[in-house]
Protein backbone atom coordinates (compact mmCIF):
# COMPACT_ATOMS: atom_id res chain seq x y z
CA UNK A 1 0.00 0.00 0.00
CA UNK A 2 1.10 3.10 -1.09
CA UNK A 3 1.81 5.84 1.84
CA UNK A 4 1.92 9.28 1.74
CA UNK A 5 5.21 11.52 1.96
CA UNK A 6 4.10 12.64 6.04
CA UNK A 7 3.52 9.32 6.81
CA UNK A 8 7.00 8.04 5.22
CA UNK A 9 8.72 10.94 7.39
CA UNK A 10 6.89 9.98 11.07
CA UNK A 11 7.59 6.53 12.00
CA UNK A 12 5.53 6.03 15.10
CA UNK A 13 8.79 6.25 17.34
CA UNK A 14 9.83 9.11 15.40
CA UNK A 15 7.04 10.57 15.57
CA UNK A 16 6.80 10.48 18.91
CA UNK A 17 10.17 11.40 20.15
CA UNK A 18 9.80 14.86 17.54
CA UNK A 19 6.50 15.34 18.11
CA UNK A 20 5.71 14.58 22.06
CA UNK A 21 8.74 13.57 23.61
CA UNK A 22 10.87 16.70 22.28
CA UNK A 23 8.24 19.60 22.90
CA UNK A 24 7.83 18.28 26.44
CA UNK A 25 11.07 17.76 27.17
CA UNK A 26 12.13 21.92 26.12
CA UNK A 27 9.06 23.41 27.55
CA UNK A 28 10.28 21.43 31.21
CA UNK A 29 13.53 22.52 30.38
CA UNK A 30 12.28 26.09 30.20
CA UNK A 31 10.52 25.70 33.27
CA UNK A 32 13.45 24.59 35.09
CA UNK A 33 16.09 27.12 33.85
CA UNK A 34 13.83 29.99 33.51
CA UNK A 35 11.30 30.01 36.29
CA UNK A 36 11.06 30.40 39.67
CA UNK A 37 12.56 27.48 41.79
CA UNK A 38 9.27 27.41 44.57
CA UNK A 39 7.18 25.87 41.70
CA UNK A 40 6.40 22.02 42.49
CA UNK A 41 8.34 20.77 39.04
CA UNK A 42 11.40 21.62 41.11
CA UNK A 43 10.32 19.64 43.80
CA UNK A 44 9.95 16.19 41.64
CA UNK A 45 13.47 16.98 39.97
CA UNK A 46 15.02 16.94 43.33
CA UNK A 47 13.15 14.01 44.49
CA UNK A 48 14.32 12.09 41.08
CA UNK A 49 17.94 13.12 42.06
CA UNK A 50 18.41 15.94 39.24
CA UNK A 51 18.92 18.77 41.88
CA UNK A 52 22.82 19.04 40.70
CA UNK A 53 22.09 19.12 37.21
CA UNK A 54 19.34 21.18 37.74
CA UNK A 55 21.61 23.69 39.56
CA UNK A 56 24.08 23.30 37.08
CA UNK A 57 22.20 24.32 34.38
CA UNK A 58 20.62 26.99 35.76
CA UNK A 59 24.39 27.80 36.70
CA UNK A 60 25.46 27.89 33.30
CA UNK A 61 22.65 29.68 31.69
CA UNK A 62 22.15 32.41 34.77
CA UNK A 63 22.08 35.76 32.85
CA UNK A 64 21.31 34.39 29.30
CA UNK A 65 17.99 33.61 29.62
CA UNK A 66 16.50 37.05 30.28
CA UNK A 67 17.58 37.84 27.15
CA UNK A 68 15.41 35.45 25.74
CA UNK A 69 11.91 36.81 24.83
CA UNK A 70 9.32 36.99 27.18
CA UNK A 71 7.21 35.33 25.27
CA UNK A 72 9.32 31.95 24.84
CA UNK A 73 10.14 32.58 28.67
CA UNK A 74 6.46 32.98 29.94
CA UNK A 75 4.57 31.19 27.26
CA UNK A 76 6.32 29.01 24.80
CA UNK A 77 6.13 25.66 27.62
CA UNK A 78 2.31 25.67 28.32
CA UNK A 79 1.81 25.92 23.88
CA UNK A 80 4.52 23.26 23.86
CA UNK A 81 2.29 20.95 26.35
CA UNK A 82 -0.31 21.62 24.26
CA UNK A 83 1.16 20.63 20.97
CA UNK A 84 2.51 16.95 23.18
CA UNK A 85 -0.85 16.69 24.09
CA UNK A 86 -2.49 16.93 20.68
CA UNK A 87 -0.24 15.19 19.44
CA UNK A 88 0.04 12.30 21.11
CA UNK A 89 -3.66 11.89 21.05
CA UNK A 90 -4.07 12.45 17.26
CA UNK A 91 -1.29 9.68 16.80
CA UNK A 92 -3.06 7.03 19.28
CA UNK A 93 -6.54 7.87 16.92
CA UNK A 94 -4.16 7.33 13.63
CA UNK A 95 -4.58 11.36 12.84
CA UNK A 96 -7.87 10.66 11.34
CA UNK A 97 -10.73 12.97 12.72
CA UNK A 98 -13.32 10.15 13.22
CA UNK A 99 -16.76 10.44 15.88
CA UNK A 100 -14.85 8.32 17.85
CA UNK A 101 -11.27 10.61 18.05
CA UNK A 102 -13.00 13.68 18.22
CA UNK A 103 -13.59 14.39 21.30
CA UNK A 104 -10.11 13.12 22.51
CA UNK A 105 -8.77 15.85 19.55
CA UNK A 106 -10.78 18.53 21.29
CA UNK A 107 -8.84 18.06 24.23
CA UNK A 108 -5.49 19.05 24.05
CA UNK A 109 -6.92 22.24 22.96
CA UNK A 110 -10.16 22.56 25.27
CA UNK A 111 -7.43 21.93 28.08
CA UNK A 112 -4.89 24.36 27.24
CA UNK A 113 -7.24 27.14 26.32
CA UNK A 114 -9.86 26.42 28.97
CA UNK A 115 -6.61 26.85 31.54
CA UNK A 116 -6.44 30.30 29.84
CA UNK A 117 -9.42 31.16 29.76
CA UNK A 118 -9.73 29.96 33.89
CA UNK A 119 -7.45 32.46 34.41
CA UNK A 120 -9.50 35.17 32.73
CA UNK A 121 -12.27 35.02 34.98
CA UNK A 122 -10.16 33.74 37.66
CA UNK A 123 -11.22 30.00 38.02
CA UNK A 124 -7.59 29.20 37.89
CA UNK A 125 -5.05 30.99 39.90
CA UNK A 126 -2.40 32.91 37.89
CA UNK A 127 -3.01 36.05 35.31
CA UNK A 128 -4.50 35.82 31.88
CA UNK A 129 -2.05 36.42 29.11
CA UNK A 130 -3.23 36.61 25.57
CA UNK A 131 -0.35 35.81 23.91
CA UNK A 132 -0.77 32.79 25.87
CA UNK A 133 -3.69 31.95 24.43
CA UNK A 134 -2.82 32.35 21.31
CA UNK A 135 0.10 30.08 21.14
CA UNK A 136 -1.90 27.68 22.68
CA UNK A 137 -4.51 27.59 19.84
CA UNK A 138 -1.57 27.80 17.36
CA UNK A 139 -0.05 24.87 18.84
CA UNK A 140 -3.19 23.36 18.83
CA UNK A 141 -3.43 23.85 14.82
CA UNK A 142 -0.08 22.84 14.14
CA UNK A 143 -0.45 19.37 16.13
CA UNK A 144 -4.34 18.90 14.41
CA UNK A 145 -3.01 19.96 11.30
CA UNK A 146 -3.06 16.58 9.93
CA UNK A 147 -6.44 14.90 11.01
CA UNK A 148 -8.14 18.34 10.46
CA UNK A 149 -6.36 19.53 7.38
CA UNK A 150 -4.74 17.84 4.33
CA UNK A 151 -6.32 14.42 4.04
CA UNK A 152 -3.40 11.94 3.79
CA UNK A 153 -4.21 8.09 2.31
CA UNK A 154 -4.46 6.92 5.60
CA UNK A 155 -7.27 9.78 6.88
CA UNK A 156 -9.10 8.66 3.43
CA UNK A 157 -8.38 4.73 3.84
CA UNK A 158 -12.17 3.36 4.51
CA UNK A 159 -12.92 2.15 8.30
CA UNK A 160 -12.53 -1.67 8.35
CA UNK B 1 -5.62 -1.55 17.07
CA UNK B 2 -9.06 -1.94 19.01
CA UNK B 3 -11.37 1.72 19.21
CA UNK B 4 -11.45 0.84 23.60
CA UNK B 5 -7.79 0.32 23.65
CA UNK B 6 -7.68 3.55 22.03
CA UNK B 7 -10.15 5.41 24.15
CA UNK B 8 -7.82 3.57 27.61
CA UNK B 9 -4.73 4.90 25.99
CA UNK B 10 -6.05 8.36 25.72
CA UNK B 11 -7.13 8.51 29.29
CA UNK B 12 -3.99 7.20 30.38
CA UNK B 13 -2.09 9.90 27.95
CA UNK B 14 -4.43 12.84 29.09
CA UNK B 15 -3.82 11.71 33.10
CA UNK B 16 -0.12 11.34 33.02
CA UNK B 17 -0.23 15.25 31.22
CA UNK B 18 -2.46 16.64 33.19
CA UNK B 19 -0.19 15.30 36.15
CA UNK B 20 2.87 16.67 34.63
CA UNK B 21 0.89 20.12 34.22
CA UNK B 22 0.55 20.29 38.25
CA UNK B 23 4.45 20.77 38.40
CA UNK B 24 4.05 24.28 36.86
CA UNK B 25 2.00 24.92 40.40
CA UNK B 26 3.19 26.97 43.07
CA UNK B 27 3.91 25.55 46.33
CA UNK B 28 1.44 26.63 49.26
CA UNK B 29 2.33 30.45 51.22
CA UNK B 30 3.07 28.36 54.26
CA UNK B 31 5.82 26.17 51.89
CA UNK B 32 6.74 29.08 49.44
CA UNK B 33 8.13 31.09 52.86
CA UNK B 34 9.87 28.16 54.34
CA UNK B 35 11.54 27.67 51.02
CA UNK B 36 12.26 31.23 50.99
CA UNK B 37 13.59 31.09 54.25
CA UNK B 38 15.40 27.88 53.47
CA UNK B 39 17.06 29.89 50.47
CA UNK B 40 18.54 33.08 52.79
CA UNK B 41 19.95 30.42 55.66
CA UNK B 42 22.02 28.77 53.20
CA UNK B 43 23.36 31.92 51.47
CA UNK B 44 24.17 32.36 54.99
CA UNK B 45 26.23 29.42 55.07
CA UNK B 46 27.73 30.08 51.91
CA UNK B 47 28.73 33.16 52.66
CA UNK B 48 30.08 32.65 56.14
CA UNK B 49 32.17 29.38 54.62
CA UNK B 50 33.10 31.42 52.08
CA UNK B 51 34.85 33.54 54.52
CA UNK B 52 36.31 31.15 57.00
CA UNK B 53 38.41 29.93 53.85
CA UNK B 54 39.52 33.26 52.81
CA UNK B 55 40.57 33.57 56.20
CA UNK B 56 42.37 30.30 56.00
CA UNK B 57 44.03 30.76 52.25
CA UNK B 58 45.19 34.15 54.05
CA UNK B 59 46.88 32.45 56.68
CA UNK B 60 48.47 29.86 54.76
CA UNK B 61 49.86 32.51 52.23
CA UNK B 62 51.29 34.48 54.41
CA UNK B 63 53.29 31.92 56.45
CA UNK B 64 56.61 31.19 55.85
CA UNK B 65 56.27 27.34 54.81
CA UNK B 66 59.71 26.72 53.45
CA UNK B 67 61.65 27.08 56.66
CA UNK B 68 58.86 25.07 58.55
CA UNK B 69 59.30 21.65 59.47
CA UNK B 70 56.87 18.41 58.86
CA UNK B 71 53.32 18.23 61.56
CA UNK B 72 52.50 15.07 61.49
CA UNK B 73 48.30 14.36 61.66
CA UNK B 74 46.82 12.82 64.45
CA UNK B 75 43.99 10.62 63.42
CA UNK B 76 41.97 10.40 65.84
CA UNK B 77 42.26 13.80 66.97
CA UNK B 78 40.73 15.09 63.91
CA UNK B 79 38.43 13.14 63.67
CA UNK B 80 37.34 14.00 67.53
CA UNK B 81 37.40 17.57 65.76
CA UNK B 82 35.41 16.70 63.40
CA UNK B 83 32.66 14.90 65.17
CA UNK B 84 33.16 11.72 63.39
CA UNK B 85 33.60 7.92 64.71
CA UNK B 86 34.99 6.50 61.38
CA UNK B 87 36.28 8.19 58.62
CA UNK B 88 36.83 12.15 57.19
CA UNK B 89 36.60 12.12 53.38
CA UNK B 90 38.26 15.30 52.04
CA UNK B 91 38.40 16.98 48.75
CA UNK B 92 42.17 17.93 47.89
CA UNK B 93 42.62 21.27 46.26
CA UNK B 94 45.29 23.54 44.45
CA UNK B 95 46.31 26.04 46.88
CA UNK B 96 46.58 28.87 44.93
CA UNK B 97 42.82 27.78 43.77
CA UNK B 98 41.77 29.29 47.22
CA UNK B 99 43.02 32.28 46.68
CA UNK B 100 39.30 33.83 45.23
CA UNK B 101 37.80 32.74 48.85
CA UNK B 102 39.98 35.90 50.00
CA UNK B 103 39.12 38.28 46.75
CA UNK B 104 36.39 40.62 47.04
CA UNK B 105 36.63 40.91 43.00
CA UNK B 106 34.11 38.45 41.30
CA UNK B 107 36.90 38.53 37.90
CA UNK B 108 38.80 36.28 40.44
CA UNK B 109 35.89 33.49 40.34
CA UNK B 110 36.94 31.37 37.15
CA UNK B 111 37.23 28.56 35.43
CA UNK B 112 40.96 27.09 36.55
CA UNK B 113 41.92 25.99 33.31
CA UNK B 114 45.99 26.04 34.59
CA UNK B 115 47.74 22.57 34.54
CA UNK B 116 47.63 21.91 38.36
CA UNK B 117 43.30 22.40 37.96
CA UNK B 118 43.54 18.39 38.38
CA UNK B 119 44.72 18.60 42.06
CA UNK B 120 41.45 20.35 42.93
CA UNK B 121 38.75 17.89 43.04
CA UNK B 122 36.27 18.52 40.30
CA UNK B 123 32.78 18.53 41.88
CA UNK B 124 34.34 21.64 44.49
CA UNK B 125 36.08 23.31 41.94
CA UNK B 126 32.53 23.24 40.04
CA UNK B 127 30.91 24.74 42.65
CA UNK B 128 33.28 27.99 43.18
CA UNK B 129 34.00 28.79 39.24
CA UNK B 130 31.70 31.69 39.43
CA UNK B 131 31.24 34.21 41.92
CA UNK B 132 28.43 34.39 43.79
CA UNK B 133 26.82 37.72 42.17
CA UNK B 134 26.89 35.93 38.98
CA UNK B 135 25.09 32.67 40.26
CA UNK B 136 22.09 31.42 40.03
CA UNK B 137 20.19 31.36 43.44
CA UNK B 138 18.57 27.42 43.44
CA UNK B 139 22.57 26.69 42.25
CA UNK B 140 24.11 28.52 45.25
CA UNK B 141 21.47 26.52 47.14
CA UNK B 142 23.14 23.77 46.69
CA UNK B 143 26.57 24.96 46.90
CA UNK B 144 25.69 25.82 49.98
CA UNK B 145 24.12 22.05 51.00
CA UNK B 146 27.28 20.78 49.78
CA UNK B 147 28.88 23.14 52.25
CA UNK B 148 26.67 21.68 54.76
CA UNK B 149 26.53 17.98 54.26
CA UNK B 150 30.36 17.54 53.29
CA UNK B 151 32.93 20.09 53.30
CA UNK B 152 31.98 21.65 56.94
CA UNK B 153 30.64 18.34 57.81
CA UNK B 154 33.85 17.15 57.45
CA UNK B 155 35.65 20.43 58.50
CA UNK B 156 39.32 19.91 56.89
CA UNK B 157 40.08 20.68 53.21
CA UNK B 158 43.28 18.79 51.59
CA UNK B 159 45.46 21.63 50.74
CA UNK B 160 48.18 20.94 48.06
CA UNK B 161 50.65 23.72 48.59
CA UNK B 162 53.23 24.53 46.00
CA UNK B 163 57.08 25.67 47.28
CA UNK B 164 57.25 27.37 44.02
CA UNK B 165 54.29 27.88 41.43
CA UNK B 166 57.29 28.68 38.27
CA UNK B 167 59.15 25.57 39.21
CA UNK B 168 57.07 23.13 39.48
CA UNK B 169 55.80 21.23 35.77
CA UNK B 170 53.95 18.59 34.13
CA UNK B 171 55.23 15.45 32.24
CA UNK B 172 55.93 15.74 28.66
CA UNK B 173 56.71 13.83 25.92
CA UNK B 174 59.75 14.54 24.29
CA UNK B 175 60.19 11.76 21.57
CA UNK B 176 58.23 8.57 21.00
CA UNK B 177 59.47 6.82 23.65
CA UNK B 178 61.00 9.49 26.18
CA UNK B 179 59.71 11.88 28.10
CA UNK B 180 60.62 14.76 30.99
CA UNK B 181 59.28 13.51 34.01
CA UNK B 182 56.73 15.82 35.63
CA UNK B 183 57.91 17.16 39.04
CA UNK B 184 56.02 18.88 41.90
CA UNK B 185 57.99 20.18 45.59
CA UNK B 186 55.05 21.44 47.97
CA UNK B 187 53.24 20.28 50.93
CA UNK B 188 50.16 18.58 51.47
CA UNK B 189 48.19 20.41 54.23
CA UNK B 190 45.21 19.82 56.15
CA UNK B 191 43.83 23.26 56.09
CA UNK B 192 40.89 23.47 59.24
CA UNK B 193 38.76 26.86 58.01
CA UNK B 194 36.93 26.40 61.08
CA UNK B 195 39.77 26.86 63.39
CA UNK B 196 41.82 28.98 60.83
CA UNK B 197 44.89 26.94 61.42
CA UNK B 198 46.94 24.10 59.67
CA UNK B 199 46.01 20.94 61.68
CA UNK B 200 49.39 18.83 60.12
CA UNK B 201 51.31 19.18 57.01
CA UNK B 202 53.89 17.28 55.17
CA UNK B 203 56.09 17.87 52.30
CA UNK B 204 55.71 16.09 49.04
CA UNK B 205 58.10 15.53 46.34
CA UNK B 206 55.92 13.84 43.06
CA UNK B 207 57.57 13.07 39.77
CA UNK B 208 57.48 10.22 37.71
CA UNK B 209 58.44 6.84 37.68
CA UNK B 210 62.18 6.32 35.28
CA UNK B 211 59.84 4.21 32.51
CA UNK B 212 56.11 4.15 32.34
CA UNK B 213 54.45 1.23 30.75
CA UNK B 214 51.20 1.10 29.67
CA UNK B 215 48.74 -1.32 27.88
CA UNK B 216 47.20 0.85 25.12
CA UNK B 217 47.10 4.12 25.93
CA UNK B 218 51.29 4.60 25.32
CA UNK B 219 51.06 4.01 21.78
CA UNK B 220 47.74 5.58 21.48
CA UNK B 221 48.14 8.60 23.63
CA UNK B 222 51.81 8.70 25.09
CA UNK B 223 51.24 11.92 26.77
CA UNK B 224 48.19 11.10 28.47
CA UNK B 225 49.83 7.42 29.91
CA UNK B 226 52.95 9.85 31.67
CA UNK B 227 50.27 12.11 32.65
CA UNK B 228 48.41 9.17 34.51
CA UNK B 229 52.01 7.99 35.52
CA UNK B 230 52.15 11.51 37.24
CA UNK B 231 48.28 11.96 38.93
CA UNK B 232 48.55 7.95 40.49
CA UNK B 233 52.02 8.97 42.21
CA UNK B 234 50.61 12.48 43.01
CA UNK B 235 47.56 10.47 44.61
CA UNK B 236 50.14 8.02 46.58
CA UNK B 237 52.26 10.70 47.62
CA UNK B 238 48.82 12.30 49.70
CA UNK B 239 47.50 9.14 50.67
CA UNK B 240 51.04 8.82 52.52
CA UNK B 241 51.08 12.15 54.05
CA UNK B 242 47.79 11.31 55.59
CA UNK B 243 46.84 9.07 58.39
CA UNK B 244 44.39 6.36 57.80
CA UNK B 245 41.27 8.23 58.93
CA UNK B 246 41.79 10.78 56.23
CA UNK B 247 40.88 9.86 52.80
CA UNK B 248 40.73 11.93 49.64
CA UNK B 249 37.70 12.35 47.66
CA UNK B 250 40.14 13.24 44.27
CA UNK B 251 39.87 10.71 41.80
CA UNK B 252 42.75 11.90 39.94
CA UNK B 253 44.81 8.51 40.32
CA UNK B 254 44.46 4.53 40.20
CA UNK B 255 43.65 3.97 43.54
CA UNK B 256 40.03 5.13 43.25
CA UNK B 257 39.35 4.97 39.87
Amino acid sequence: MRRSRWEKRNTRGGFFLAHVALPLVAGAALYLLARPTSLVLFRWAEMAGFEASVARARDATHGLLPLLPGFVRLSLPNALWVYALSSLLSALWDHRATAASLPWLALGPALGAGFELGQAFGFVPGTFDPVDLALVLAASALALRVPFGRPTLASIRPTP
Amino acid sequence: MKTTTRHLLSLVATAAFVTFAFGSLKPSPEEEKKRAQEQLDNRAVYDDWVKKVGAAYSLVAGMNLAGSPDKACDGPALLKLAKEDYQLRLPTVYGPYLARFASSNPADWKEDKGPWAFLTESTFRGHFEKHASARDAYALDGTARMIKNDWQKFRFLIVLWPEDESANRLPKITDTRTFDSGSFKGWVLLLDPIDKNVACQKRIFVENGETVSSNESFTKNPQKAVQNDFENRFEAAIEGALPPQVKSTNNMGALLK
